[in-house]
């Protein structure tokens, strides 16, 4: 089974009246910077072990993959 | 239908890491999939820890996203965005756990504002906490849209297509989480105290 992610579709008549409707916030005012800064301090956060561990774990995959090629 | 949406049940994914089929003809792209696939980590784990109350569960839902990004590979479409694409699986998973469980709690109590380590001054600490009891408040769709468009550096449009909604349902989740927020932390009283200080 394959999957794909969609690629951008045309945008309806109905989501364009939407778009113009629904005012869009422009996210650029005290709340879209309080997000902003709380989204790069928990980007900034050290990863856990156990994902550096699931890394490894690929690696080690890879390696074992390569080995038998 | 979702990016791996369809796929078996949590357990069964991180069971094992499944062997990647050889084919030397794709050894350069699966080396440029795997080095995006890390790269992207860090912006995953803000995802995750944004939408989840815990940071726990956060890193359940990056480890298995990235268990099926790994197992599924061949799926993604080389030269595509691979953010939106682990971002979707992400968000997949996670609404996929919250219906099955149904006990997602809100975390009014601020468990887990004490459960990421927040550098900086009191002001900022303070603000930051504020900020995730705030956005634990909102219903899940919300907070989703909220930081997508508003910390994840998405467009409505590619948001449009991870969640697999309208645009301008994107737009309305958006504006509502944002005057929700707003409500929850006072910032429009105190933007509006600013401005009538300055005139």
């Amino acid at each position: 089974m394959r999957h794909h992610f969609k690629q951008p579709r045309t945008i309806s008549s109905a989501e364009e009246l939407a778009m113009t409707n629904v005012s869009a916030p422009p996210l650029d005012d005290m709340i879209g910077r309080r997000l902003r800064r709380h989204y790069e301090h928990l980007e900034d956060q050290p990863i856990p072990d156990r994902i550096n561990c699931l890394l490894e774990a690929l690696d080690r995959t890879e390696a074992s993959r390569e080995r038998r090629c | 239908m979702d990016p791996l949406s369809t796929l078996g049940p949590v357990e069964s994914e991180s069971q094992q890491l499944k062997p990647r089929v050889a084919a030397p003809a794709a050894d350069v792209a699966h080396a440029a999939f795997r080095k995006d696939l890390i790269a992207a980590i860090p912006k995953l784990r803000a995802f995750a820890l944004s939408l989840a109350s815990h940071a726990d569960h956060a890193d359940d839902l990056v480890q298995e996203t990235l268990m099926k990004a790994w197992n599924h590979q061949e799926s993604f479409q080389a030269g595509t965005n691979i953010k939106a694409w682990l971002f979707t699986i992400l968000r997949n998973e996670y609404f996929s756990q919250l219906r099955k469980r149904k006990r997602e709690v809100e975390d009014a109590n601020g468990e887990y504002a004490g459960s990421v380590m927040t550098p900086g001054g009191q002001e900022s600490q303070l603000d930051m906490a504020d900020l995730r009891i705030a956005l634990q408040q909102l219903p899940a769709d919300q907070r989703e849209a909220v930081v997508l468009v508003g910390a994840s550096g998405f467009s409505y449009q590619e948001v449009a297509e991870i969640c697999a909604v309208p645009v301008g349902t994107v737009k309305s989740r958006v504006n509502r989480a944002r005057n929700k927020l707003a409500a929850i932390l006072g910032v429009e009283a105190a933007e509006q105290v600013a401005g009538k200080a300055g005139d």
